[in-house]
């Protein structure tokens, strides 16, 4: 590696180097921040993220122009605000889909797959839950998708994030599954990396949809 | 070519590694680079060439006041699908198709980063294209125009399908314009052969980056916008219907956030073509070249603070507007060092003009003077007096057919002995580019007067007597014209294909990486991954450039990973290789989003067929090759 450090700074002074890079003998990688997938699913989170960040400044545009211009008010007139605690309980269900993902990647990592496997079972088994109290939240919302432009945000945002929390679980099952089959191990988790940072992104994004879907209109009332 | 006296390479074992497979199946799992570029331009020149007779139609009914050729409801529907795809179809696919083509050669690469991402990208694109397509056959195409703008748009006052069609297919089209800019940004990042640094990297590799991350932030935009446009007209939402707290502004910002950084995004790759075209043809290096790329960069970021500058028009705030205003003066600061670049190239050279050089002075004279009635435009008191008038018309055709158009034709003729390893007819050539280039002026130039007096834009017929006659029947034999120069492009490609001069590998004496390479190139790009030394390492290096990269392996798709900045070796990996998978899961999203014109619970099915396809599409298999595990 020392002559391909020099080799590089003759070729940083634009000089003509002799010897080929001879990649023979090098480990193949199959994971980690190197790899281009990571860079991939960085650039996908972004998109997602932008997506979320498009609809929070679409909501704050509306609260903006209909309170400004005093027209009907933000959430509108007359709008009753849902019930914040399932939700609420979401936030901290999400938060453990994270950190189960997460430390059980740094146990696969040192080559402890069966408390991998466990720590996904528990993750899907939390998102599962997750997805039955977003079922129960919209089934006891108190208004419908067009009744106005508040609660049409309030189910779009909460449905698009609901198909990241399905992802990620649908994911997170089919992993627990190839690491039992012995697909996954400590240098193949590629596929571990990408679920680790859809979770991260899952959690943390439902974090100012829920404060600003539920709370910001109580607060300002 | 390869340039190594002692080649340790088996080419067989390499073509075989990187090979397509065979037969009807096999055209469904390709998924090398070179095959989905070659896919995505003849795909978006297809769909160029179909806008480009609906323009001809409209000229048609133009050409003469109370024309009766077609109908407003047609005419609607035309001009709609006319703009929808020649940004959508045409613009950015054309430029993502030379990008996912070229990128991998450039940077000395044997592929994108994912492959199957190509092929699914590509998929996606055709599908939404052929779907909006077949919607106007069926008489039920958008007609609320390429920027659909609420309240039109809405339900109430758009019943049909139409406006459906375009918000579902709009948003399916992004999805593959997304993918391919995911890949780019991280083959450019991850994949530039060693010694490639940044600042070696060539301007047309910039401006595909700068585009790429501009598609990323810019993208969403117009998604959120057709998703709350559908689910207003489907399910009823209140997004955009103000006496339910919605309002339609929300539309415009929303769109245009998306809509003005979007012409940078098809522009700033034109640029780069211009920018590697216009060297070779001055048999010198470009001039200013940092001050290039520090232009390409912040032309990206400027572009996403010009949007509110399509709505003067519509009564904000006017601090608001002067901030925009100003903001689109700004542009054309980097827009001009570029000019300024390519100018003292041209002057500091020795220009040959041969056809793809044409084009590229065509580009620059065109373009100024589309950026010249851009900055005009600008003024806020000047556009309320041009708005929605045919003086934009003619701005706008100026800055996206001389801006992106020229530059793409300029592109074809310079990079066709790389696609094919054969010449285009010089001669043909400079018939075409005369031919467009007349045209383009008599078509587009007496509309900007057309303007002045007063002939609103997308206005399907008009009295005698106001003054029009005259320059509207110009502007019809313009189009006539430009449409026989377009018809000279295809017919030289037939006769290069049929007996076209064999090109040899770099028929222009080009300096970028991708002529250091066969032309055509053999299915793995590069006998041995070289090693860059120079920003133009094909003048710098020659036929003799410094030894590359050993020991990948031949029987695998092994590429190196190198830094992002200084391009330093960093590691090997294993792409994966032909697969059907992309395909299904571009028709199940297809369903999904073409079905959610219907009915939303087609957008559940989808999405649950979608999350099957995609675990099928990354499930791993076993393989005996070593032990390894292979996708």
């Amino acid at each position: 590696m020392l002559v391909l450090a020099d080799q590089i700074h003759c070729e940083r002074k634009g000089g003509k180097v002799s010897e080929p890079i001879d990649v023979s003998q090098w480990p193949r990688i199959h994971s980690g921040v190197t790899h281009p997938f990571w860079w991939g699913g960085v650039v996908f989170i972004t998109i997602a993220a932008t997506i979320i960040a498009v609809f929070i400044v679409g909501f704050f545009y509306l609260w903006i122009v209909n309170v400004a211009l005093d027209r009907m008010g933000w959430p509108p007139a007359g709008t009753q605000l849902p019930p914040a605690l399932y939700p609420g309980i979401e936030v901290l269900l999400l938060g453990i889909c994270a950190f189960t993902t997460i430390y059980g990647g740094k146990y696969l990592e040192r080559g402890h797959t069966r408390i991998f496997v466990l720590a996904q079972f528990l993750c899907s088994g939390m998102a599962a839950t997750s997805v039955l109290l977003r079922w129960l939240q919209s089934e006891a919302l108190p208004f419908g998708l067009g009744d106005n432009a508040y609660t049409s945000f309030v189910w779009i945002l909460t449905g698009y994030h609901l198909m990241h929390v399905v992802a990620a679980l649908f994911a997170t099952a089919i992993l627990a599954w190839l690491a039992i089959k012995g697909y996954i191990n400590s240098e193949r988790r590629l596929g571990v990396d990408l679920n680790i940072m859809h979770w991260k992104f899952t959690a943390l994004s439902w974090i100012p949809i829920y404060l600003m879907l539920y709370w910001l209109p109580r607060w300002t009332q | 070519m390869n340039t190594q006296t002692d080649d340790p390479v088996n080419h067989e074992t390499l073509d075989c590694t990187w090979g397509n497979p065979f037969g009807l199946w096999g055209w469904f799992t390709i998924v090398n680079h070179k095959n989905i570029g070659i896919r995505y331009l003849v795909t978006a020149f297809i769909f160029f060439l179909g806008a480009g007779v609906l323009g001809v139609l409209m000229r048609v009914q133009l050409a003469s006041p109370q024309n009766d050729f077609m109908g407003p409801d047609f005419f609607n529907q035309v001009f709609t699908v006319h703009g929808t795809v020649m940004m959508f179809l045409f613009a950015i696919p054309m430029v993502e198709g030379f990008a996912i083509y070229l990128v991998p050669l450039m940077i000395g690469t044997r592929d994108l980063c994912f492959p199957r991402l190509s092929a699914y990208s590509y998929y996606v694109f055709l599908i939404g294209g052929i779907a909006l397509w077949i919607s106007l056959f069926l008489g039920s195409a958008p007609d609320a125009g390429w920027f659909n703008y609420p309240t039109l748009a809405l339900k109430e006052f758009s019943p049909s399908h139409r406006i459906s069609v375009y918000a579902t297919v709009i948003s399916f089209i992004e999805v593959a314009a997304l993918a391919a800019a995911v890949e780019l940004i991280v083959t450019i990042l991850k994949q530039r052969a060693p010694g490639m640094t940044l600042g070696r990297t060539s301007p047309f590799v910039w401006s595909i980056l700068v585009a790429a991350i501009m598609i990323v932030f810019a993208m969403p935009g117009i998604v959120v916008a057709s998703v709350m446009l559908a689910m207003d007209r489907l399910l009823e939402t209140a997004f955009f219907q103000p006496a339910l707290g919605g309002d339609v502004l929300l539309w415009q910002h929303l769109f245009w956030w998306f809509g003005h950084p979007e012409v940078y995004i098809i522009f700033l790759p034109a640029t780069g073509i211009v920018s590697t075209i216009i060297p070779v043809f001055c048999g010198r290096p470009l001039f200013g070249y940092t001050a290039v790329v520090v232009a390409i960069i912040s032309t990206g970021v400027i572009s996403f603070g010009l949007w509110v500058h399509h709505m003067f028009a519509t009564g904000l705030p006017t601090q608001a507007d002067g901030f925009f205003a100003a903001a689109s003066g700004l542009v054309a600061l980097p827009t001009g060092i570029q000019f300024f670049a390519w100018l003292a190239t041209i002057w500091g050279g020795r220009p040959v003009f041969k056809t793809p050089f044409l084009f590229c002075f065509g580009f620059i004279s065109l373009f100024l003077i589309g950026g010249l009635t851009g900055v005009m435009v600008a003024s806020i008191p000047f556009d309320l007096q041009v708005h929605d008038s045919y003086f934009v018309v003619a701005h706008f055709h100026y800055v996206l057919i001389g801006g992106v158009v020229f530059p793409i034709f300029g592109g074809i003729y310079y990079w066709w002995p790389k696609f094919t390893g054969r010449m285009l007819s010089e001669r043909l050539g400079k018939l075409n580019f005369w031919m467009m280039f007349i045209g383009f002026n008599v078509a587009f130039f007496p509309m900007h007067n057309l303007g002045f007096r007063g002939m609103p834009r997308r206005i399907y017929t008009y009295l005698p007597d106001l003054g029009w006659d005259i320059l509207n029947q110009l502007s019809t034999w313009g189009t006539y014209l430009l449409a026989l120069g377009v018809l000279v492009l295809l017919i030289n490609i037939v006769w290069s294909l049929r007996r076209g001069r064999p090109s040899g590998d770099n028929p222009w004496n080009a300096d970028t990486l991708e002529w250091m390479t066969t032309s055509p190139p053999a299915n793995y790009n590069f006998a041995e991954v070289p090693r860059i030394t120079s920003l133009n390492p094909v003048w710098k290096d020659g036929p003799h450039p410094a030894p590359g990269v050993r020991g990948l392996r031949e029987d695998a798709r092994e590429i190196i990973i190198t830094t992002s900045v200084e391009a330093e070796p960093q590691a090997v990996v294993e792409l994966p290789g032909p697969s059907i998978w992309p395909f299904i899961l571009a028709v199940i999203s297809s369903i999904a989003f073409i079905g959610s014109i219907f009915s939303p619970w087609w957008y559940v099915a989808g999405f649950c067929g979608g999350l099957m396809a995609a675990a099928c599409w990354f499930w791993p298999i076993k393989s005996t090759v070593s032990g390894k595990v292979e996708r």
